[in-house]
């Protein structure tokens, strides 16, 4: 297929490739272009200058810049395996079979209805949505519903998941260069040089940067590019350089962390399936040189954002990388010589200038003599009033311009044309500079923003510095990274400044860079109005909506900012903030410094989720640890529950078995025969050292300085604060050894409470922890038939089941394998825990299962642990204390040493608040109705039909249906709950049921004398 | 994301390390019996001043430490950093110390055994 | 009753629910550039020391303790980690560990000890290969160009989204890496290896 391509120019450019064409789709319509082309190249190439509709009034836009300032040309492009909106065409890559759409249009570009917001821009000013739908506040949801569906900017993919690949990568380098034009080779290619490793980064697909447009000058005596090119080739060879294209560096941030995200196969018809769609790259550099240009600035006319409008140096662009004259009459506005380069290349490509409109008043320079010479009507003194067209301008208004008095001063020229170049000056590109805080200086001379240089972490240089000539900028990218790599030599021994670096020389023909800053133009006309003058076009906002905040009292640019919205679109206002800051400046009288600026962040430009999740997704998303018996939980058909990270055996359903049919049978099991649980998740710790006993003593609330070797006790540990903070049992295992265990969930918690403590609280204490959690897998055998069990799988050399009491601890063999046996109870059945190394965990629970099997034993999951727990009224940390929870509330007084001179908590046990009476304390909960579990997290009430609200008690931590006593039990925390045994509350629940009622009892509902465990 | 120097590991990551908050908190000893007025001065009174700020930090990803630090709350500079139990040695951190409302509190005096002073 | 010593007698791997090897590679590779594989049942040591008797357990092991934290020294096949400054991770071979905590723990000159076995908590994986720095750049924040993270380097750090040391034993162009990690995320850190690894060409295998 060999289709037209209009607005294509004789083959000329050397970034485009004219032997490979490329076919893609625009809106449903197929397209020609060529491999190099951007999708906005390429549209303008094939005449398509409509490619968006504004955000707020549905306004007709076209492609305004050539680079990622690009507010206008948002694009959504469509995948195989996703869609991604809001893409900039100017930074699109075409490839065959490039699928995109415009946005914001419905039902297409060409005729879209929401369009009559525009008529109706009179409605729509500037905090139109604050004032209108305030009041009242219940009708929000009515009007939020239309609201949503008129706003938001493009759509996302309509399938569930995004199913490109994205990664991350750490770096680490000296120097990061970031931007490879005039400015970044120089300098990138002198640190190089010294031996320092350099990244260097550009958002384009090549290197070169502004040389890819204006290529009209020496360097070295040769063209420009022959100069980059070879400084290109020379660091592509470096071994201690990483040239990165597509990359934009989007967040600087302290201390030189930087982010950036490269665009690695996106630009490809056919990616390879191992690389990523993007890499987020995370990089660490001991000096960065901000090489990031200069964007140019629009002027502010009525009509300034018609298709057809594009920045000057955007169209010059166009014609010299792309071979693309996007139109063929064209009037030149502006303010500085810069445009008239554009003149040129528009003239030089065949275009005719209907006449050069510039606002200054006799301006001289080379090239304005040059194109006057080639007889082109240039207007001094003149503005653009106002831009006339439907889809695309097609006239504009000219008059004498006084830019002091702001008004008009002539008649009205009426003329024709297709194209228009504006140019309102350049801003130096500060925002990565403006992340980290960086200050920003008005320059009178060049009438922008630029950097001020004070940080030793980053500089920023060349036209990002607001130096825009190329001499200037090669020397002042040669002296800086000179000096930089000198001051990194100082203190790195890898790198060696060259005595004296080399600086190139440039013929360039100086031009007058002295733009006149004229921030609108007032027409004076009752039938132009400035509801039209475009300040941000994303987000539609216009010069008469600053002046209409202005007159609203927002004076702070920070408040306009919000109020009007301007800057606050994804483009962050990278055309509009200065133009803004001017207007405002001009309607309160003030100058540029004293209005001020707002703050760029990050990320520079749009960054998609995807890159930022990276792989962290799926089965990457979180770390699944496991036990080493899973093996045999899985094959047993058990259900799994997470327990922070890890996944622990649930129950083990089995055929037809519903979840309770389960849990009741677990439990009966291990009440009458045997249970054995995995209970490897515990947190274990090693405690040694000759002040261990006397380290526990202060971290736990009762005594361990008196446990004998060879017991086990059940400890509380407190925050400082008196609160629970962790339980478990601690074994002596030697005078100066004790092996500590802790609750599944808080074992790195409790370590690295004891550690801190160790460290910085006790530091004479000669006391090292180490976590053993997992050195041993864990099998808790419990219930009647435990100890016949344990017998019946040792030999009888190694048997160690008589005269082994409660709360002590012996060391023997199972079938070989090494094991430590606690004898203690979480069930208030007799039982015995098992710790074997982790490696024999697998094989231990294989052999108890095949020998228990004829003393029916069973596997339970952490569901019956529960509730066997709950029967016996063990609490579990986390579950009926949350960090308010002290051990008097648990009536646990018991547990709190009274002898002891000091431990973790014990003075903030003995402030008066803790007596107070509205303390909330742990009881236990019987339902009137056996078979009604309440839910846990419910509250209690006295009256459940007092009026609304009522005063709340307190509410339930555990409640489960209790299989051997027949009826449901709970444990709940109820103001002086002690206190309230015998009394009867009841728990409101939801969706008219009715309340529940329940009798206060004591927390231990089965074996209160703990016969069973004892043995 | 800041750079932190950790006295043993050398730079690394600020996701590396934990911050334990306000440093230089004296526990009182139990033997010294104080209100519980003062008692909260420890346990509750957490300074959050604009400026320097003496913290603990712990290299949680790494080997584990604890340390001190002496960091400037609003440019995020690293003033110093210093071993637990030391006190800070820059003049900055010297005054953030000295200058600190903790100094004069009782909880801090009941952290030391009460000197018996002969009559 | 069926009390003879179990047949797994030198119990499970950290991947024993894992099917090995795998591979993963780009279709233009012939083979993987990167060889990972578990060390399985490698004998770990966590030692925790005052500095004085860092001489006499380095003169009774054999291995050097002389050493910065995140410093590694070999000998034979041996290696010794420092962790912090006063924290050690000893590698033995398999079943030599508890000879070494026995004859630590009995010793008389060392003032203060604490020999904790720790070789089923953590897992060593070997993993080598021409791409090794890149891979694991993907998920650890440290420098590890071999400038600065050579020979003898070893590093506590985050991998990811677990806590690993990373120790360089050789630095050459198979570059020999040990990565160690807590057994319960030798899955995830496998999985994630392979997953990182799929540019370079990556083959999980079984210990040779």
């Amino acid at each position: 297929m060999k289709q037209k391509q209009p607005h294509r120019l004789p083959a000329n450019s050397q970034c485009i490739t004219r032997e490979k064409t490329v076919q893609f789709t625009f809106d449903g319509k197929k397209y020609i272009g060529y491999e190099g082309d951007s999708l906005a190249s390429a549209l303008l190439a094939n005449g398509v200058s409509l490619v968006g509709r504004s955000f707020k009034y549905h306004r007709p836009r076209g492609i305004l810049s050539c680079g990622s300032e690009e507010p206008n040309a948002l694009i959504r492009v469509i995948r195989a395996s996703s869609a991604e909106p809001n893409l900039r065409a100017t930074q699109i890559e075409i490839y065959d079979g490039l699928i995109a759409e415009s946005q914001n249009r419905f039902p297409n570009l060409k005729l879209d209805f929401l369009s009559i917001n525009s008529l109706f821009s009179s409605l729509f000013p500037a905090g139109f949505y604050y004032k209108t739908f305030m009041w009242p506040a219940s009708l929000w949801m009515f009007y939020e519903k239309i609201i949503r569906r008129a706003a938001g900017l493009g759509k996302v993919s309509t399938t569930d998941k995004d199913t490109d690949r994205y990664e991350h990568k750490y770096a680490h380098c000296d120097v990061l260069v970031v931007g490879a034009g005039v400015a970044g080779l120089q300098a990138a290619y002198i640190a190089a040089t010294s031996g320092a490793r350099v990244i260097i980064a550009d958002e384009n697909r090549q290197f070169g940067g502004w040389l890819l447009t204006d290529n009209d000058f020496n360097i070295n005596n040769k063209p420009a590019l022959i100069w980059a090119n070879n400084i290109i080739n020379k660091l592509h060879l470096m071994p201690n350089v990483t040239c990165l294209v597509r990359t934009t560096i989007f967040a600087n941030m302290d201390d030189n962390f930087i982010v950036m995200a490269e665009r690695v196969t996106e630009h490809l018809s056919q990616p390879d399936a191992h690389l990523p769609k993007q890499r987020l790259w995370k990089l660490r550099t001991a000096k960065t040189i901000l090489a990031t240009g200069a964007i140019e600035r629009p002027l502010t006319f009525s009509g300034n954002d018609l298709p057809g409008i594009m920045l000057a140096a955007a169209i010059r662009s166009y014609i010299h990388r792309y071979d693309v004259l996007p139109g063929t009459r064209a009037i030149i506005f502006t303010n500085n010589d810069d445009a008239y380069y554009t003149a040129l290349a528009i003239h030089q490509a065949g275009g005719f200038i209907r006449c050069i409109v510039d606002l200054r008043d006799n301006p001289k320079s080379f090239i304005i003599t040059q194109i006057r010479n080639l007889g082109i009507d240039i207007r001094f003194g003149h503005a653009v009033i106002a831009a006339h067209g439907v889809r695309h301008i097609a006239s504009v208004n000219i008059a004498k311009y006084d830019s002091k008095a702001a008004q008009p001063i002539s008649n009205i020229d009426h003329i024709d044309c297709n194209l228009l170049a504006m140019s309102g000056g350049l801003n130096p590109v500060v925002h990565l500079h403006s992340q980290r805080k960086g200050n920003l200086i008005w320059d009178e001379r060049t009438a922008c923003y630029r950097p001020e240089n004070k940080s030793d972490d980053w500089v920023a240089i060349g036209a990002a510095n607001g130096t825009f000539q190329l001499a200037r900028i090669l020397s002042e990218a040669t002296k800086i990274a000179t000096s930089i790599i000198s001051k990194l030599a100082k203190n790195n021994q890898r790198l060696e400044m060259q005595q004296t670096p080399e600086m190139p020389v440039s013929d360039e023909a100086k031009q007058n860079w002295a733009p006149l800053p004229v921030w609108s133009i007032e027409s004076a006309q009752s039938y132009i109005s400035d509801k039209t003058a475009f300040v941000d076009f994303q987000n539609d906002s216009t010069v008469a909506d600053i002046k209409l905040a202005v007159r609203e009292g927002y004076h702070s640019v920070e408040h306009v900012k919000r109020y009007t919205t301007t800057g606050m679109a994804t483009d962050q206002g990278k055309t509009s903030n200065i133009n803004a800051i001017g207007i405002l400046a001009n309607t309160l009288n003030k100058s540029i410094t004293q209005t001020g600026t707002t703050t760029f962040r990050l990320p520079y430009t749009p960054t998609s989720l995807g890159a930022i999740a990276g792989r962290g997704i799926g089965s990457l998303f979180d770390p699944i640890r496991t036990t080493r018996m899973h093996s045999w939980h899985h094959s047993n058909d058990a259900k799994f529950e997470h327990v922070g990270q890890w996944m622990r055996a649930w129950y083990y359903p089995r055929e037809g078995e519903s979840f309770q049919q389960t849990i009741n049978r677990e439990v009966h099991a291990t009440r009458h025969y045997a249970g054995l649980l995995d209970a490897s998740t515990l947190g274990k710790i090693d405690v040694k050292g000759p002040d261990a006993a006397e380290f526990l003593n202060r971290v736990y609330t009762n005594n361990f300085a008196t446990l004998p070797i060879g017991k086990c006790r059940y400890g509380l540990m407190l925050k400082e604060d008196g609160m629970v903070f962790d339980d478990g049992v601690t074994t002596r295992l030697a005078e100066d050894h004790f092996y500590m265990t802790t609750t599944s969930g808080g074992a790195a918690g409790v370590l690295a409470w004891l550690e801190e403590l160790l460290q910085t609280e006790w530091s004479d204490l000669n006391v090292y922890l180490t976590s053993v959690t997992e050195q041993w897998s864990v099998a808790s055998l419990s219930g009647p038939n435990a100890k016949a069990i344990l017998k019946a799988s040792m030999s009888e050399d190694t048997d160690i089941t008589d005269d082994f009491p409660f709360m002590t601890m012996k060391d023997s063999f199972i079938a070989g394998l090494p094991v430590r046996i606690f004898r203690i109870s979480f069930t208030g059945e007799m039982s015995f825990e098992l710790n074997v190394p982790a490696r024999y965990g697998l094989a231990l629970w294989s052999h108890l299962m095949r020998v228990g099997k004829s003393f029916n034993l069973t596997a339970y999951g952490t569901e019956a642990m529960h509730v066997l727990r709950a029967e016996k009224g063990f609490i579990i940390v986390g579950q009926e204390t949350d960090g308010t929870v002290t051990p008097y509330d648990l009536d646990m007084s018991w547990i709190v040493s009274k002898k002891k001179a000091d431990f973790i908590g014990k003075r903030a046990l003995a402030r008066a608040s803790m007596n107070e009476p509205h303390r909330k304390q742990l009881v236990g909960l019987i339902t009137k109705d056996p078979d009604m579990v309440i839910p846990e997290g419910a509250h209690a009430v006295i009256d459940p039909n007092k009026e609304l609200p009522m005063a709340m008690l307190g509410h339930v931590t555990s409640s489960y249906y209790s299989p051997n006593l027949k009826h449901s039990i709970a444990m709940g925390l109820l103001k002086d709950g002690l206190n309230r045994k015998g009394q009867t509350v009841f728990f409101p629940m939801l969706d008219g049921q009715a309340p529940i009622e329940a009798k206060i009892v004591d927390p231990i509902f089965f074996d209160k004398q703990g016969d069973r465990l004892r043995g | 994301m800041l750079k932190i120097e950790c006295p043993f590991c050398g730079n690394r990551n600020e996701t590396e390390f934990s911050c334990g908050g306000e440093a230089h908190i004296a526990r009182p000893l139990a033997e010294n019996k104080i209100t519980d007025l003062a008692f909260s001065e420890y346990l509750f009174m957490r300074d959050n001043p604009k400026g320097v700020f003496l913290e603990r930090w712990c290299h949680t990803s790494g080997c584990r430490r604890w340390f001190n630090m002496a960091r400037d709350t609003v440019s995020h500079e690293i003033i110093e950093i210093y071993a637990m139990g030391q006190k800070p040695k820059t003049a900055i951190g010297k005054k953030a110390f000295l200058s600190n409302w903790r100094r004069k509190s009782k909880a801090e005096t009941a952290s030391t055994p009460i000197k018996r002073t002969a009559k | 009753m069926d009390n003879k010593p179990l047949q797994m007698g030198v119990g499970n791997s950290a991947f024993s629910n894992k099917k090995l090897p795998i591979i993963k590679k780009p279709q233009s590779l012939d083979s993987p550039q990167i060889t990972l594989s578990e060390i399985p049942h490698l004998g770990k040591l966590n030692i925790r020391c005052a500095g004085d008797d860092r001489q006499q357990i380095s003169k009774l092991t054999g291995y050097n303790l002389a050493l910065q934290t995140n410093q590694l020294s070999s000998k034979a096949g041996r290696h010794a980690i420092c962790l912090g400054p006063d924290e050690y991770l000893l590698l033995a071979e398999q079943g030599s560990e508890t000879r070494l905590e026995k004859m630590l723990n009995s010793d008389k000159i060392i003032n203060k000890i604490a020999v904790t076995n720790v070789s089923d908590a953590l897992c060593a994986l070997s993993l080598s290969g021409l791409k090794v720095r890149e891979l694991l750049s993907k998920g650890c924040a440290i420098d590890l160009h071999p400038d600065s993270f050579g020979r003898n380097k070893s590093v506590q750090c985050d991998l990811a989204l677990a806590n690993v040391i990373i120790a360089c034993i050789e630095a050459n162009e198979t570059d020999e890496f040990l990565c160690i990690c807590r057994t319960s995320f030798a899955e995830y850190v496998l999985d994630w290896m392979i997953d990182a690894g799929y540019e370079f060409g990556i083959i999980a295998r079984s210990y040779a």
